[in-house]
C-alpha cells in the first residue's frame, strides 16, 4: 500500500502519513470490518485520503535521493523503467491509480471499482485507455531502446 | 468469446489485465499464433505493465517524531 501511495504522491513523508492514518482509521473501526476485507478497506481509505491530499497540495516533486536509489537498484532496466515512469506520469491521477492497483496489487476490475468508487465498466474503460496510452508512449520512435 | 482482427485489442487488454479465464487466455494465444503480425502489439502491452518495485518499503524509522507519534498511538489504544 505504501508503494502505491508513494508512487502517486511522490513524497515519502506524506505517503507514510496517509498509510498511517489509514491504519488508524481501520483500527478505530475494527469492530465493523470483516477481517478478510481488511486489505481492500485499507486501500479504499488510503486511496481517498491520497486523492484529497493530491487535490489540496498538487505537489509534483520527485525526491532526488529516491530517484538515485531506484537507478542503482535497477541499473539494467534503467531506460525501460524510466520511459515507463515518464509515460505513467502523463496519465491522469485516476488512470495512474487504476494501473497501479492492477499491476502492483493484482486487484480485479470489481475490486478496483469498490476501492475507487467507480463502476466496473468505468474501471475497464479507463484502465484500457491508460494501457493503450502507455503502450503508445513506449513504441514512440524516440523511446524505442 | 469470438476474437477476430476487429476486436482483438479488447481481448489483448483483458488478457494483460488477467481478467480472462484459462480457456479464453488460450484462445488469445492461439489467435496470436494464427496472426503473428499482431504479436508485437501484445508484447508491447505486456511490457507496459508495471513491475512492483520492491526497493520501496514502508520504513517507520525515519524520524524520532514519527516513532513518538506511533508509540503514543499504540499506548492510547491499548486501553480501548
Amino acid at each position: 500500500m505504501y508503494r502505491f501511495i508513494v508512487k502517486n504522491l511522490r513524497h515519502e513523508e506524506d505517503a507514510r502519513d496517509v498509510v498511517q492514518s489509514a491504519f488508524e482509521k481501520m483500527w478505530r473501526n475494527r469492530e465493523g470490518i470483516d477481517a478478510e476485507k481488511s486489505k481492500s478497506y485499507l486501500f479504499t481509505v488510503a486511496y481517498h485520503q491520497m486523492i484529497d491530499h493530491l487535490r489540496k497540495i498538487k505537489r509534483i516533486q520527485l525526491k532526488e535521493e529516491f530517484k538515485e536509489e531506484t537507478r542503482v537498484v535497477h541499473r539494467p532496466m534503467h531506460n525501460a523503467k524510466k520511459i515507463l515512469e515518464e509515460a505513467l506520469s502523463r496519465l491522469s491521477e485516476t488512470q495512474r491509480s487504476l494501473v497501479m492497483l492492477k499491476d502492483y496489487e493484482g486487484y480485479s476490475y470489481e475490486e478496483i471499482g469498490k476501492i475507487t468508487g467507480l463502476n466496473e465498466s468505468q474501471v475497464k474503460v479507463y484502465l484500457h485507455r491508460a494501457r493503450v496510452q502507455l503502450k503508445n508512449y513506449l513504441v514512440k520512435p524516440e523511446n524505442v531502446i | 468469446m469470438n476474437i477476430d482482427r476487429h476486436n482483438y485489442e479488447e481481448y489483448f487488454l483483458l488478457y494483460i489485465d488477467n481478467e480472462l479465464s484459462v480457456d479464453q487466455k488460450k484462445q488469445v494465444e492461439l489467435f496470436v499464433q494464427e496472426n503473428p503480425d499482431l504479436e508485437e502489439e501484445l508484447v508491447m502491452l505486456k511490457q507496459s505493465r508495471l513491475i512492483p518495485d520492491d526497493s520501496i518499503v514502508f520504513d517507520r524509522k525515519h524520524s524520532a517524531d514519527e516513532r513518538r507519534r506511533w508509540t503514543a498511538f499504540k499506548f492510547f489504544h491499548q486501553f480501548e
